[in-house]
């Protein structure tokens, strides 16, 4: 037996309650749940206890309690909107197993671009154009130069994501994937705004140091650029063809 | 034998060897194609199935297409040209390990 629309519009009011909130998250789980609630409506339940079972199996708790009226002890009540705790752990551990599968898939993308010969004329010539621009500009304004870079390309993501909001909200897959683009920012304080503590006043970082900085973290932003893109037009596309 | 915690270890060699098998498949079928499989021994739960397929999208092992199926959209997954070839090597760790579980356990028995 196949659910109806509004059985399936049912399910998807009742993800939205119980705080599901991404689109394409939502979408695998009403289908999902459809298919369990179609298997147990086979062999003889109704859809409300069907998805009262469904409810259980997703780890949530399925009972309300109430003061009774003479404030003696507890009414209890099932409720499909009385936790969502299942669904909550469900999407932490997706947003782990993707947040894991991105670190992989960087330090993949690292090592093709350093085997790559296009990626690798792009990262020299940068290189040869920082180390040609030392001669016009002194180390401190070398240093803000290339602290202003970093963050204009880990920020490049965000500016993406901001002209493709409506998809970006929808999907779980590019939030992570724009979360772990932009953890590379950490990298910038660590390493060009961390070590001016230890420094006394006026005393600059060596021009050596920012090279080196600049040298290791240009080519994970650009890849962190590049795969952010790619699965921000993987998800457009999907969402082309549904359209 | 009911301890999944043993398949843990496994479960992304075994969605990817059931896609390599069936080209695409969706989230509720590889847990039906799974329970099938192994008689019922191994229950594949949703919070290590849904979290396991996007860590394998994620990694550029899985690619994934929607189409609309009895009033709602489904979500399939397939491999990609990186999960053929992640694969085949996944599965000969996995024959390898329990090659050497076997001689561990049971020494005088072989499979080869």
């Amino acid at each position: 037996m196949k659910l109806s629309k509004e059985q399936i519009e049912f399910i998807d009011d009742y993800l939205i309650k119980n705080k599901v909130k991404y689109w394409y998250v939502r979408m695998e789980l009403i289908d999902h749940i459809s298919n369990e609630v179609e298997a147990l409506m086979k062999v003889g339940s109704s859809f409300t206890n069907a998805m009262q079972a469904v409810h259980i199996k997703f780890g949530n708790d399925l009972t309300i309690k109430r003061l009774n009226k003479e404030n003696t002890g507890w009414d209890t009540f099932p409720s499909l909107y009385a936790d969502s705790s299942g669904y909550k752990r469900l999407i932490e551990e997706k947003k782990q197993g993707l947040t894991k599968g991105f670190a992989k898939l960087q330090r993949k993308a690292l090592k093709l671009f350093f085997a790559n010969t296009k990626s690798l004329i792009v990262y020299a010539c940068v290189l040869i154009l920082f180390l040609y621009t030392k001669e016009f500009f002194s180390t401190k304004a070398m240093h803000k130069t290339v602290l202003l870079l970093l963050m204009v390309m880990s920020l490049i993501p965000c500016l993406i994501a901001l002209f493709n909001l409506k998809n970006t909200l929808k999907s779980l897959t590019i939030n992570t994937s724009l979360l772990s683009s932009i953890s590379g920012v950490s990298f910038i304080n660590a390493l060009l705004l961390g070590p001016k503590i230890f420094l006394d006043e006026g005393e600059q970082l060596s021009f050596t140091y920012i090279f080196i900085v600049f040298a290791l973290l240009f080519p994970f932003f650009y890849t962190a650029i590049q795969l952010f893109v790619n699965q921000l037009k993987k998800y457009n596309s999907i969402h082309k063809k549904l359209a | 034998m009911g301890n999944s915690k043993l398949y843990k270890g496994s479960l992304n060699t075994i969605i990817l060897k059931l896609l390599e098998e069936k080209g695409k498949m969706y989230g509720y079928e590889i847990t039906q194609k799974v329970k099938e499989l192994t008689k019922g021994e191994l229950k594949i739960t949703e919070g290590a199935l849904y979290p396991a397929l996007h860590k394998l999208e994620a990694e550029g092992l899985l690619d994934v297409e929607v189409a609309k199926v009895d009033n709602r959209l489904r979500k399939y997954y397939k491999l990609t040209e990186a999960g053929e070839k992640e694969t085949v090597n996944r599965l000969a760790e996995l024959e390898e390990f329990i090659r050497s579980m076997q001689n561990l356990v049971n020494p005088k028995w072989s499979i080869e």
